[in-house]
């Protein structure tokens, strides 16, 4: 009995639904617009679906954990997020709650109690 | 200017809202290029780039579903048990009600058994409808309205096990599906009968007087029973004010039905004459006493068995 690879990818993409949220959080401690912080979030190896990634830029700059604002200067308009105070406080705690469960899955894995 | 590119932004905007329409056509679109123009960069040509950065947004419903953060469902899983419960209620309560009603009126009225049945049967499945539509409606609206939470689930709310006097769906259907059949019963009584007489018409076995007032009675006890029912299941278990209602719902049906059988008020003489039992029957023969013991023993046993469910809740 093994999984098969549909099973695989469904399970990944559960593991990494609460990972973007953060990482884009971390990431946007530099201002960074939508396509740039995909290809970005995509270099470092955060696999994320533009179609996932834009709404959620917006949802987070309306909880207030980013801020925006309209670049006119360049070639093309275009918006910059960034981590708002309080994004950079709850990234701080994701991020500690993350290792904390790193930490507890490398101990199971190991077998310890 | 990219047809395709052109289309999409616009399908996108189709469904958000107009104060936020132009700062998001301005973010998808810039985001659009910037991911066309990569590709266009790492050597692909202008219209299979555009191609595949569309293809891979997706849906631009979906997507605008997804900036503006409307639910891309219906019903949603804070809601969905609420609704269907409500609406299991709605449809095994209201329904065998209306149905009954809407058959009662029409026997009265002295319809042909055949447009009963058809009239209950357009009616209980057009309401039926009408209660998933409108049920479904204020709950998708629901859905869409408020960001309030909906009513806490406690454990005070939890079935008991299904063995300590709970109310089980399969019992409330079976109850509710024999009132009705005992009002329908009682209200085709009148017009339809194997005995008829010389003229054609039904002789009833029951007394003709007995629609002055007891069976028009009857009937309305028998459908409080059937409100009684949904009551119960609504509520879950027996419960002693529910044990007591049940008392008085039995004494209230079962003490006028004994005194009018004993009294010979209830069958019709000429229908066991017609049939060859004499008028003995109708007065105080032995069907009356089989009946009235019958009555009493079932009125005695489902008082009891109130009582001892709620004890065991």
């Amino acid at each position: 009995m093994t999984y098969d690879d549909a099973q695989l990818e469904s399970q990944l993409k559960e593991l990494r639904r609460g990972s973007v949220l953060l990482a884009c959080l971390l990431v946007l401690r530099n201002p960074g617009y939508g396509y740039g912080l995909l290809e970005k979030l995509e270099e470092v190896g955060v696999e994320v679906d533009a179609n996932t990634l834009y709404p959620m830029l917006r949802r987070l700059e309306k909880l207030g954990l980013l801020t925006s604002e309209w670049d006119t200067e360049g070639a093309r308009p275009r918006k910059y997020y960034a981590t708002s105070q309080a994004g950079i406080a709850l990234a701080g705690e994701l991020m500690a709650s993350w290792l904390e469960m790193t930490r507890t899955l490398e101990r199971l894995n190991r077998g310890e109690t | 200017m990219r047809e395709l590119t052109e289309r999409y932004v616009a399908a996108a905007l189709r469904s958000i809202p107009e104060d936020q329409k132009s700062d998001i056509e301005a973010e998808l679109r810039v985001s659009i290029d910037d991911a066309i123009e990569a590709r266009v960069a790492g050597g692909g040509d202008a219209r299979s780039a555009e191609t595949e950065v569309l293809t891979e947004l997706g849906d631009p419903d979906r997507l605008a579903a997804g900036y503006v953060g409307r639910p891309s469902y219906l019903i949603g899983p804070e809601h969905f048990f609420d609704y269907k419960r409500l609406l299991t209620v709605l449809l095994i309560t209201v329904v065998p009600i209306v149905v009954t009603i809407v058959a009662v009126v029409q026997v009265v009225a002295g319809d042909s058994i055949a447009s009963v049945l058809a009239q209950a049967f357009g009616s209980g499945l057009s309401l039926a409808v009408q209660i998933a539509f409108w049920t479904t409606l204020v709950f998708a609206l629901i859905e869409r309205g408020s960001e309030r939470k909906t009513s806490e689930w406690t454990l005070s709310t939890l079935p008991l096990m299904p063995t300590a006097g709970t109310v089980r769906l399969g019992d409330t259907i079976g109850s509710v599906v024999f009132l009705v059949v005992a009002i329908a019963g009682l209200a085709l009584s009148r017009t339809v009968s194997p005995v008829t007489g010389p003229d054609g018409s039904a002789i009833s076995i029951f007394d003709p007087s007995v629609w002055d007032f007891w069976f028009p009675f009857f009937i309305v006890v028998l459908l409080i029973e059937i409100i009684f029912e949904v009551v119960k299941y609504w509520r879950g278990r027996w419960t002693w004010p529910l044990a007591s209602l049940n008392v008085a719902l039995n004494a209230v049906f079962a003490i006028p039905a004994v005194y009018l059988l004993t009294s010979g008020q209830i069958f019709n003489p000429v229908f066991f004459e017609e049939i060859g039992w004499g008028s003995e029957p109708a007065g105080d023969g032995t069907l009356v006493r089989v009946v009235v013991a019958a009555m009493i023993v079932i009125a005695l046993w489902d008082i009891f068995d109130g009582f001892r469910k709620a004890r065991k809740v």
